[in-house]
């Protein structure tokens, strides 16, 4: 026999035994993560400072010796729960950016209860975001902040930040942030104003229940689901990838009702009418102008993002004054930008890079 | 995730790339189905029968609770109404007396107030983007 053919041999032999082996470990694992907890999330310390019915404002534990004078402030999108920014310790963009040395705090919006229905647009940017920055202000003694948006968090730290063009925002970062809604084309379908009737839906329902927002989610990849169900048996002796898929697959299900008459504004007045982008939304009397926006700006895509499409993202940047002001797409979908292995590669220390000599 | 990064030399490799272009192909498909008016349209009435449902259940069940004189969805949502103006009111009472007597009642973990480090931290040196 020819040494190329025995090493043919037994590369073969290796590999086989390698896919005997795993097929046992998928039969054990498999039983195992039937019967086992989720991975505990969100864990990296924090104190609650200011609590406002289903509001909670958090003030996350120092990790630094030494911090940057200006804190930063997290605004998270309405539909979902915030512990995607800390997921795991050693996987947590909370927990990072600690570790670089800001001061960093979160707005928990909660889970809207029936009553807070009547929540809207107007309710988040005009009276709780700015109410937020006062105690954080107060809290660190500091006359300015910075802010980060993610998804929908960051429109609305966009548009708070286009009706306080003299407040204290130093620094506006909008991750993943939708603005022209021509952009988000299957979402806009469903919701045709021909056939969606959302009045009906907000008046019988009061708040949409999470069932309707995760299986929306999940109608923009419908092979997605069974897809990744077949991927974590394969990987089942995997035990890195079956945690990661465990606490993301939890975050994703683990959804929230969107208050109704936000709902409703939402679909009017931006999936409708894209009044954002026309700059013509008008909230509490005041019209959006997002050319008021004129802090040190940076606005960050990802490139497979099916939930807020690069088209929907893109203009953001053409659409507002500032001088210091920059874009970047980086590889990942909506999820994956913020947290997981790529993003503390990708992401994290692009932000850090960028914020650190704004927060001085 | 790694493992599909060497997957080069599994024996399983032509299956993975089969399933992932597969997953793509059907999105896609789906996709330019669910992109149409005819689907829009169905999912519209869908979604009208299954919350006038609803709204008959809510209807029906409000009623027989009326009829057992036990509380309803609405009378529970009103309580909830009444709670949070309640909840309101002691957190603007508790902000006043903190201003009163100088004292943080809002958070009674010690720890939050200990901690507090100096806010003179530069970037290192070569890190920052230039503003």
């Amino acid at each position: 026999m020819s040494s190329s053919a025995a090493t043919a041999e037994t590369s073969i032999s290796t590999r086989v035994r390698q896919e005997v082996e795993r097929t046992i470990q998928r039969g054990i694992k498999g039983l195992n993560y039937m019967f086992s907890d989720d991975p505990p999330l969100g864990l990296t310390p924090k104190d609650t400072i200011y609590k406002r019915g289903t509001l909670a404002l958090y003030h996350y534990r120092p990790l630094a010796d030494e911090v940057y004078r200006v804190p930063l402030l997290f605004v998270m999108s309405l539909v979902s729960k915030p512990y995607i920014l800390d997921l795991h310790p050693g996987q947590s963009f909370i927990e990072y950016l600690l570790k670089q040395g800001y001061d960093v705090y979160l707005i928990d919006w909660g889970v809207p209860r029936p009553e807070d229905s009547h929540l809207k647009l107007d309710d988040y940017v005009l009276d709780f975001i700015p109410d937020c920055i006062t105690r954080i202000l107060s809290d660190s003694g500091e006359p300015d902040l910075s802010i980060l948006g993610y998804c929908m968090g960051g429109m609305l730290a966009l548009i708070y930040a286009a009706l306080h063009a003299d407040g204290p925002l130093k620094n506006l970062i909008c991750l993943t942030t939708p603005v022209n809604y021509d952009g988000m084309k299957l979402m806009r379908q469903w919701t045709d104003r021909r056939y969606f009737d959302v009045d009906r839906i907000v008046d019988t329902l009061g708040n949409v229940p999470p069932e309707l927002i995760y299986a929306s989610f999940d109608m923009l990849r419908p092979a997605a689901k069974i897809a990744s169900q077949i991927r974590l048996w394969d990987n089942m002796w995997n035990d890195d990838f079956v945690k990661s898929y465990r606490m993301f697959d939890r975050w994703a299900a683990d959804q929230i009702p969107f208050p109704g008459e936000c709902f409703r504004q939402t679909t009017k007045d931006l999936m409708w009418d894209n009044k954002l982008y026309k700059n013509q939304l008008v909230l509490g009397g005041q019209r959006v102008d997002l050319k008021n926006v004129k802090v040190s700006f940076i606005a960050v895509m990802a490139e497979h993002d099916h939930i807020v499409p690069f088209e929907a993202a893109k203009e953001l940047i053409n659409l507002i004054s500032s001088t210091d002001k920059k874009d970047i797409i980086l590889k990942g979908g909506h999820v994956s930008l913020v947290a997981g292995p790529n993003a503390s590669r990708r992401l994290w220390p692009e932000l850090d890079r960028w914020l650190s000599e704004r927060s001085l | 995730m790694a493992d599909q990064r060497s997957s080069g030399s599994n024996p399983l490799s032509s299956w993975r790339e089969f399933m992932n272009q597969s997953e793509t192909k059907l999105n896609s498909l789906f996709n330019e189905l669910m992109a149409t008016d005819g689907y829009s349209s169905l999912m519209g009435r869908l979604t009208k029968v299954i919350v006038s449902m609803q709204k008959n259940t809510t209807d029906g069940l409000e009623r027989y609770f009326t009829a057992f004189s036990l509380p309803t969805r609405t009378d529970v949502i009103d309580l909830g109404k009444r709670l949070s103006a309640i909840e309101r009111r002691l957190i603007a009472i508790e902000e006043n007396l903190t201003k009163l007597t100088g004292s943080d009642l809002s958070d009674g973990n010690p720890a939050h107030a200990v901690r507090r480090p100096t806010r003179t931290r530069k970037p290192a040196a070569g890190q920052g983007g230039s503003p």
